[in-house]
């Protein structure tokens, strides 16, 4: 049951894409991963607004082997999809035999300032469900980096896990570097795209996010996701640029 | 070009031929190949005026024979400004490649458009390198041109031009976002940072992000891959024509010592 808490700033009856993303990988998570597996890549297809009340989700494996799985999941409301899901799991090398990277984080949560978000008069997500320190830039002003923690269970009773925490912080990308007027314009994000590097751990993520639109194209926001230890992956969102 | 495609089109199938053949196993095609025939497949599914191709999700899910292939695509969500496609590369009633294409309508920012990125050092600028691959027809050399005008095969970050050498399908001159999907491909093949001699790369994925309709005969990736802390790979590159920016490509990557 989705409450006001996941409402977006469009429209108080829908919810913010970060809700939905997040409960998908929810039940992602709850699908069993082949020994030494690990979480790439999820891709979400916002179809419809996903409404505020009642919602089914489910998750299935399309595809598993030894090496590689593919799962798929969906959000329902009242039987419609509203929400679609894939995600890639991929054997992870023994990172003790390969080199890898590691990519320092920006300063943390600690250094960051609650700088203003939109103000609306009503409980939503992003002022009621999350907690935002900003580190470079401000909301909806270019680029900018800031750190984002949920505040809230993303669903009853329990604890969010540091990759639901990351999904739903994902999808801010867009309104956090976002150049438009809201009055004026909407950027509503279709998709998003989120290639993990790194499991995450804690509570605090932070986006590095940049809104591109080019003359004749696509809006598209990228950012560059950490963790207190360091980068963890990418978010990619394109987006519906219109007047109001 | 009147040259040998890398599919003939045979009473609605499409044979794929040695053109597409990946640098390892002769049975088998590059992901390019199959990358730029989906998107033809995509581009021919009528579209609401207005709206262009913002992003494919492929899955590779085993490798594509050289040889007689099914392609099926459809729209799963029409809208007249955000429309969601699904198709597929079927033979024997096997899947070897699902993708996922998100069409939105054109942007329209009130003129509060970004000044393009500039390209990298133009095609003309391209050196060709040799890669220690069979002497036998395939994908890349024979139906894609590669000039680097930075760094070069294998040896970490690097930018190329791409271009085609011959048709994707039959005779008809390929689209430059069929261009784009091909060399979005070769990200992880151009970056790679490990032995292809020790290692195996393999990615099950490409996501193409295109922030604008590619122009032209030649596509640039500015491309790096990076082993992660978790064990796998991850290669992005930038695209763009000659103009500027186009877009992103991602792969996630299977490492596994041979």
């Amino acid at each position: 049951m989705a409450t006001a808490l996941a409402s977006g700033p469009w429209d108080p009856n829908a919810q913010i894409g970060g809700a939905p993303a997040a409960l998908l990988a929810r039940a992602f998570e709850r699908v069993p991963a082949p020994e030494g597996l690990l979480l790439a890549r999820l891709t979400y297809d916002f179809i419809r607004p996903a409404p505020i009340g009642p919602v089914e989700i489910r998750a299935d494996v399309v595809r598993s082997g030894r090496r590689v799985q593919l799962l798929d999941g969906a959000m329902l409301a009242d039987g419609v999809e509203v929400v679609r899901a894939r995600a890639l799991r991929i054997r992870s090398a023994d990172p003790g035999q390969i080199h890898h990277e590691e990519t320092a984080a920006p300063p943390g949560p600690d250094a960051g300032s609650t700088g203003p978000l939109p103000g609306l008069h009503r409980p939503r997500f992003a002022t009621d469900a999350v907690e935002v320190r900003f580190v470079a830039g401000a909301f909806g002003d270019g680029p900018a980096t800031a750190w984002f923690r949920l505040t809230r269970p993303l669903v009853g009773g329990e604890e969010p896990t540091p990759l639901q925490r990351m999904v739903a912080a994902s999808d801010f990308g867009a309104g956090l570097s976002g150049m438009l007027p809201r009055e004026d314009y909407l950027f509503i994000n279709t998709d998003m795209t989120l290639y993990v590097e790194h499991q995450p751990v804690g509570e605090w993520i932070c986006l590095d996010s940049q809104t591109r639109i080019a003359a004749g194209g696509i809006g598209v926001a990228e950012s560059v996701l950490y963790d207190e230890r360091g980068r963890v992956g990418r978010a990619t969102q394109a987006l519906l640029v219109a007047p109001r | 070009m009147s040259a040998e495609p890398v599919f003939e089109a045979v009473d609605g199938r499409f044979v794929a031929t040695k053109y597409g053949r990946g640098p390892w196993d002769p049975g088998a095609l590059h992901g390019g190949a199959p990358a730029a025939l989906l998107v033809r497949a995509f581009e021919r599914v009528p579209a609401p005026q207005g709206l262009s191709l913002a992003r494919v999700t492929y899955e590779f899910m085993r490798p594509v024979p050289v040889g007689p292939l099914e392609v099926n695509a459809e729209v799963v969500r029409p809208g007249r400004r955000v429309q969601l496609l699904e198709a597929s590369i079927v033979a024997d009633g096997v899947e070897f490649v699902r993708a996922r294409a998100l069409q939105v309508q054109a942007a329209d920012a009130g003129g509060a458009t970004d000044g393009n990125a500039p390209p990298p050092r133009g095609p003309e600028h391209g050196q060709p390198a040799t890669l220690r691959v069979p002497h036998r027809p395939m994908f890349a050399f024979d139906a894609i041109e590669v000039l680097f005008v930075d760094g070069t095969w294998g040896r970490g970050p690097c930018k190329a031009w791409f271009r085609f050498r011959r048709p994707i399908v039959g005779d008809e001159p390929p689209s430059p976002l069929q261009l784009l999907a091909a060399a979005g491909d070769f990200g992880n093949g151009i970056s790679a940072t490990l032995s292809w001699d020790d290692y195996l790369y393999i990615n099950p994925d490409l996501t193409l992000y295109v922030e604008r309709a590619p122009v032209g005969e030649w596509i640039c990736l500015d491309s790096q891959t990076r082993i992660t802390p978790d064990g796998i790979g991850m290669a992005e590159s930038v695209l763009y024509d000659e103009r500027g920016r186009v877009g992103r490509a991602t792969q996630a990557l299977l490492v596994a010592p041979r």
